[in-house]
């Protein structure tokens, strides 16, 4: 496992302040790393050209949507967070030990992938995106890829992310009581993602409503033990139900 | 922010279950000892079901199944880690639990809060003793957990020095310490939420909190500091008017840490908000008290 650099306490609220509108690549050197934290054991030390090799895979798909100097727009932004959702997943392989580290996230977006950050942003990233936190660009990526990575689609286990969109995503990724369940999570996106091609109901208004229910749920029934087949059959409960609901309604 | 309801039905009590749950290296001041990424975390649950109770608490008969679920939530990602299961039904008089299980310590962040749930996993033919007696599949018959933390030592705040000339705090950088308290997501873990900002241009004051998180006595300075941040975490759970008292907050998520330290003060949320829009005198009057003559008679009784 590879341990990524933290930036240390003291220095997080200055680098993300700095970070903000910064849209220079950053000049890795090893006296850099060597003014960040690392965790103390369990892996080995992410190299100057471990970095590089991130920061390369996750600037290269951003070329790919315009980066650094076409700017993103409302109609690219949904594939362009699966694309690099798929991509930072793919290239850090983090633990959730390591995801759980302020510092960490810190050092991503202020510092490694800080121009990608505010590019994404449109030159409106505000602190959080880059603050340790549920708003950080990267956290948000890589906690999606956690909940909803579908190690069945062996061709793109990202697969989710690109189908649901970022209204969608927030519904299901931003309930964290539902979404730690990663079976759950899964098995709810599947389950609307299978009918979004039906004409029946808007989208947003079907994954909003089965949402709501599943949370409503969960205060009564153990959705958290649900595991394989029993979260693929509480997910098409509640989705039916919520499509049924729908449909009167409409 | 909305209540969940939950459909009445009958839950099991403690005497029913055993819930004798045990975590290797934790010390009795729910710290877990040599956390490392490489170190696997034993966690058992062994215990006795006394299922006549069970039943007659729950109203469930004999043939109904249950399913006993031992699992691991690690904050502040709040990824749930399945453990271990077993089922049973609730003939006979008493039957008896072993979940064995481990975690590998790289899936742990800052807590880690383990989990132990009966929920009803299939409703037997025989009819139930009440019409109140769970239903559905899944049903939680029975719930306890236990929270511990993981990396470090300390309290859960986490407090860090730096100089607040160099600016990125909204403070004064003649301020001595600052308390950040994030509420915008009040199911986040409350470890990853509060964090006190101590200046380094009070070289005492830094010393004083660091003095008392390494064991040492406590000093008027450092009370003076934890008082005055008790009283802005009672203010943020007052002004904060998303937060709700009856809300099912995860345990040691920000949500119920600032709903705990409210209720400390013996008057509900909804009475706090009412004194502090009407008498705010009196408010502040309850908060000085409470804060300041606890950490002085604690002072005094120690």
């Amino acid at each position: 496992m590879i341990l990524y650099p933290q930036v240390p306490s003291a220095r997080q609220a200055l680098e993300s302040e700095k970070a903000i509108g910064d849209v220079s690549a950053p000049s890795l050197s090893q006296s850099l790393l060597d003014s960040l934290d690392f965790t103390s054991s369990g892996g080995s030390r992410a190299t100057i050209l471990d970095l590089r090799s991130v920061r390369d895979t996750v600037t290269s798909v951003a070329a790919s949507h315009g980066f650094p100097g076409r700017p993103v727009t409302a109609r690219t932004v949904p594939a362009l967070d699966a694309d690099l959702t798929r991509a930072f997943c793919r290239s850090t392989e983090l633990s959730v030990g390591e995801g759980s580290l302020p510092g960490l996230w810190v050092f991503m977006c202020a510092i490694l992938l800080r121009d990608v950050v505010n590019w994404r942003w449109g030159g409106e990233a505000i602190v959080d995106r880059f603050r340790a936190g549920r708003r950080n660009t990267f956290y948000r990526y890589w906690y999606r890829g956690l909940v909803l990575r579908d190690d069945d689609n062996h061709a793109d286990p990202y697969w989710l992310i690109g189908k649901l969109g970022e209204d969608n995503l927030v519904q299901i990724a931003e309930r964290p009581y539902l979404a730690g369940n990663r079976d759950i999570a899964r098995a709810m996106a599947k389950a609307l993602v299978g009918r979004f091609d039906s004409d029946v109901v808007p989208q947003q208004l079907l994954v909003r409503d089965a949402m709501a229910r599943a949370n409503r749920a969960g205060a009564i029934l153990a959705v958290r033990t649900f595991r394989g087949e029993a979260a693929d059959h509480f997910a098409k409960q509640i989705v039916e139900a919520s499509v049924s609901a729908l449909k009167r309604t409409a | 922010m909305a209540r969940v309801v939950g459909a009445p039905y009958l839950r099991a009590s403690g005497q029913a279950v055993g819930c004798n749950l045990v975590i290797d290296g934790v010390t009795s001041d729910g710290v877990l000892k040599g956390f490392s990424y490489q170190a696997f975390v034993q966690v058992s649950w062994r215990g006795r079901i006394d299922l006549k109770q069970f039943r007659h608490e729950t109203g469930l008969p004999p043939d109904a199944l249950c399913r006993a679920a031992l699992h691991c939530v690690s904050e502040p990602v709040g990824v749930v880690l399945p453990i271990a299961v077993h089922d049973f039904d609730l003939d006979g008089d008493e039957t008896s639990i072993s979940l064995l299980g481990e975690i590998g310590g790289e899936q742990l962040g800052d807590s880690a809060t383990f989990v132990q749930i009966i929920s009803l996993s299939e409703r037997g033919g025989a009819p139930a003793a009440s019409f109140l007696s769970a239903k559905l599949v899944g049903s939680i018959l029975w719930e306890d957990s236990r929270s511990v933390r993981v990396r470090g030592t300390g309290g859960t705040m986490a407090v860090h020095a730096q100089n607040f000339a160099e600016g990125g705090l909204p403070v004064s950088a003649d301020a001595p310490w600052y308390l950040e308290c994030r509420t915008a997501d009040p199911s986040a873990s409350a470890a990853s939420s509060v964090v006190l900002f101590v200046n380094t241009t009070f070289p005492h004051v830094v010393a004083a909190l660091e003095n008392r998180r390494m064991g040492g006595a406590p000093s008027a300075l450092s009370e003076e500091v934890y008082a005055d941040v008790e009283m802005q975490m009672i203010r943020r759970a007052v002004f904060e008017t998303d937060l709700d008292s009856s809300a099912d907050y995860p345990p040691g998520s920000i949500g119920k840490i600032l709903v705990q330290h409210a209720l400390r003060t013996n008057y509900a949320l909804d009475e706090l908000r009412e004194m502090s829009a009407s008498h705010p005198d009196r408010f502040e009057a309850l908060l000085l008290g409470f804060c300041r003559s606890r950490l002085l008679r604690q002072r005094v009784l120690s």
